[in-house]
């Protein structure tokens, strides 16, 4: 999962980040709106954490210029917490709202929440075939089993579990794992893959030649 | 006490048109009443003039006293001898008939010189007829008594019958077989007036000898005011008016000692006048109800409009102030209320949107600071971590908790100045050292972020009454906002000069300056050019809003004038203390002056 965190307080948006990295997720950082909206518009996130009150566009001018083109699950997170502005945040396009201060388990939540809302699931708890994916827990049970999974490994699971029945690019699980600092080698996204069919079984994800990976019910 | 308009407009109105139409009743009814009084007394008096005048032409015998058989020849009776003509009609008195021909009072041709007292040798119906006569034939026996007249006209239920005329009336019988009133001829053909004769107005008359006794009089002249002859002094020829209710009573001495008494009734004209009140008095009741019924539906609409004002305004409530009256719909005159109040909510309303907005400000900056805090803690907390990043979660902690504090002292330094419960001690204070202090201040500040700070000063001292302690901030503020606008490699330069009364301090820079639409902004509480830009500098949003307060604190002012990319000019100017050159006090500084 890939997100992108757009504040203007440099403390907060690198606490933020850094709790995210360590919950498994790309994180992209931006500290003004126009950096937010670019990087916004640039690559495919699966959320998007958007202060209000920031230099150059503020978060309801980002909002407005990303809601043409994307429709990137987007969480406020704001210390203006007047009714009318959470009314015009959501009204704006946003998909949740949290007012400052704030608990960073509730702030994980309400992500994991606007992620697998965005995807068309109702719980946290991904079933296929015997196999339960727990994006809470960032568990992976078969039956009474715990496998064991490195971070990357079930994030990979988690984008191919989220779009289930659909052809994952590499182009996007590249982008999805990794954020925009990692420069990593495309080639890990095969390795990534060969370790998970090592671990849940060879024919659990399917290739599909040239156009990427699939992962059938 | 009606407190309500309506009611008071309800009752104005009712009153002020029963008021007008009683009034117009009293002032009828006076002029009919004294009109009445003085036709009937002009009436009277006539009646007794020409009594007067008639009873000259009588045997004076037959005035002086009661007839006597010496008084006539032989074969000579007062039947045949001694009639009395008709009245002329002017003296006349009939009350109006509905079935009368012609409208009352319908006047005949005077007939010649109508003798009152005629005396003729055996002959009757001496008297000349009348026009009416000649146009008809006399009603009866052609005899010459005739119920109506003016004389007794409305008595007719008495008389007995005896020697009487037609009709039954007849003379009082003492007098009657002796001394004969002719009636004037009747000139109406109706029936006898057979209604409520209470209404009728009558004259009534009695003519008394010199010796006390009746020479004649009217039928209908009671008999116990005829009785009497009243005592009336010799030789006065006036006549004697006098007034009771309902009648005028004139008496004179007529010729040879007779007495003549005329009484005439106006019991009709005072029941009219009375029905003609009690009709007033019911309009004025009708005219009072209409004029409530109305002033009621009128004072509603005027109303209206005044409630529906009411309306508005109770709907007006700190989650409705956008609503407004609308003014339109308005009469002229209350439009001007609606305005008025329109422009007041307006104000309401905007520093009601002030204060929010200066609380969302303030919850914001104070949250900001907290939410750094408080999620540094939980990410530090989340799993063991190195003392490095231990030290860097508090020395974080420790940066936004300052800025809490200094926002809270700026806000707490605001809210004191707000309710001018800062305790200033002011003492003359030398403009010059509060600069140089400010610049040694942040000097440190300004060479980390590679400024120029430049401090001009004159040689003289520039004293002014101020607190010190809160006056430092000034210079401070300003200067400590300019390094933040001001690129590496620029100037600040703070100038303490004196200008006419006045002490005059500039802060001036190169930094990016501001635009003109910003400039009014400027002082105001967090008032940002730019939304994020004091989050990166550090700044509250308070330090220009505190440097104006505390300015203003001091009765003085601060104005900045700044262009885009060349920079910014604070100027603050303070009254000087006294063009007298100042002692320096020693401060006190013992415990209980801080208390």
């Amino acid at each position: 999962m890939r997100v992108l965190v757009v504040e203007d307080e440099p403390d907060l948006l690198s606490t933020i980040a850094q709790v995210l990295r360590e919950d498994g997720y790309a994180v992209d950082e931006a500290a003004d709106g126009q950096e937010g909206l670019f990087k916004a518009t640039s690559w495919e996130y699966d959320a998007i954490v958007l202060d209000l009150l920031m230099p150059k566009l503020t978060g309801w001018q980002v909002l407005e210029a990303l809601r043409k083109t994307h429709k990137t699950p987007v969480l406020i997170l704001t210390a203006r917490d007047g009714v009318n502005d959470r009314v015009r945040g959501l009204d704006g396009g946003a998909d949740d709202y949290l007012s400052k201060p704030f608990h960073l388990v509730e702030l994980k939540a309400r992500l994991r929440a606007i992620i697998r809302r965005s995807v068309g699931l109702a719980s946290s708890e991904i079933l296929i075939g015997e196999l339960a994916v727990d994006t809470k827990a960032k568990t992976v049970r078969r039956g009474d089993t715990q496998l064991l999974l490195t971070p990357r490994e079930f994030s990979l699971l988690e984008l191919l579990a989220l779009h289930r029945g659909q052809v994952v690019s590499r182009t996007q699980i590249y982008e999805s794992l990794f954020d925009e600092n990692e420069d990593s080698l495309s080639n890990l996204v095969d390795v990534h893959v060969s370790n998970l069919r090592r671990k849940l079984g060879k024919d659990f994800i399917t290739t599909r030649r040239g156009q990427g990976y699939i992962l059938h019910d | 006490m009606i407190k309500s308009i309506r009611g008071r407009l309800q009752w104005w109105y009712g009153a002020v048109y029963a008021l007008s139409i009683l009034a117009f009743g009293l002032l009828v009814y006076w002029r009919a009443d004294r009109d009445a009084h003085e036709r009937a007394t002009l009436q009277a008096v006539s009646t007794v003039q020409y009594l007067d005048v008639s009873l000259r032409n009588v045997p004076p015998h037959l005035i002086r006293h009661a007839p006597q058989d010496s008084d006539f020849g032989p074969g000579e009776t007062i039947r045949e001898n001694f009639t009395l003509g008709p009245l002329p009609p002017e003296f006349q008195f009939r009350p109006p008939r509905g079935r009368d021909g012609g409208p009352e009072g319908e006047q005949r041709p005077r007939p010649g010189r109508p003798d009152f007292a005629e005396y003729s040798e055996g002959g009757q119906g001496s008297n000349p007829p009348t026009p009416d006569e000649h146009r008809r034939p006399p009603r009866g026996t052609g005899n010459e008594f005739r119920p109506d007249g003016p004389f007794g006209d409305a008595d007719g239920p008495r008389g007995n019958g005896r020697n009487g005329p037609p009709d039954g009336r007849r003379f009082p019988p003492e007098e009657g077989d002796r001394l004969k009133a002719v009636r004037p001829p009747a000139t109406n053909e109706g029936p006898p007036f057979d209604g409520d004769d209470s209404r009728v107005d009558r004259m009534e008359f009695v003519v008394w000898r010199g010796d006390g006794s009746v020479l004649t009089r009217s039928d209908g002249m009671p008999l116990d005011q005829a009785a009497v002859m009243p005592n009336i002094e010799q030789g006065n020829p006036a006549p004697q008016v006098s007034m009771n209710r309902g009648e005028i009573e004139v008496t004179k001495r007529g010729p040879h000692g007779s007495v003549i008494r005329v009484i005439r009734s106006f019991d009709r004209d005072l029941s009219n006048l009375h029905r003609f009140g009690i009709q007033i008095s019911g309009m004025a009741i009708l005219t009072l109800v209409v004029g409530v019924v109305g002033g009621w539906w009128i004072s509603g609409r005027i109303v209206r409009p005044i409630q529906m004002i009411s309306e508005t305004a109770a709907q007006i409530s700190a989650t409705s102030l956008n609503r407004r009256i609308e003014t339109m719909a308005l009469d002229q005159e209350l439009i001007q209320l609606g305005t008025v109040l329109n422009a007041t909510f307006g104000r309401l309303e905007h520093s009601f949107a002030r204060l929010t907005q200066f609380t969302a400000d303030a919850s914001h900056e104070l949250r900001t600071p907290l939410a750094v805090i408080q999620s540094q803690m939980e990410l530090a907390l989340g799993k063991p971590r190195t003392p490095e990043a231990y030290q860097q979660t508090l020395e974080i902690c420790l940066k936004s908790s300052d800025r809490m504090r200094s926002l809270i002292d700026g806000l707490l330094l605001l809210a004191r100045t707000d309710a001018e419960r800062l305790e200033m001690r002011p003492v003359p204070v030398d403009l010059r050292d509060i600069a140089e202090d400010a610049i040694s201040q942040l000097q440190d500040k300004a060479t980390a972020a590679e400024i120029e700070l430049e401090c001009v000063v004159p040689e003289d001292n520039l004293n002014i009454m101020a607190d010190s302690r809160f006056l430092a901030q000034i210079p401070a503020n300003l200067i400590d906002n300019a390094i933040q606008h001001t690129p590496a490699g620029g100037k600040i330069s703070l100038e303490v000069r004196r200008e006419g009364d006045k002490a005059v301090l500039t802060v001036k820079d190169t930094g990016c300056g501001i635009a003109a639409e910003h400039i009014p902004h400027l002082f105001e509480r967090f008032y940002r050019i730019d939304a994020g830009r004091s989050r990166r500098h550090g700044g509250s949003g308070l330090g220009l809003a505190i440097c104006r307060s505390l300015v203003e604190a001091h009765n003085g002012t601060i104005t900045c004038e700044s262009k885009l990319g060349e920079g910014s000019v604070f100027k603050v100017c303070l009254p000087i203390a006294s063009d007298v050159e100042v002692p320096v006090i020693e401060v006190p500084v013992d415990g209980e002056s801080h208390v």
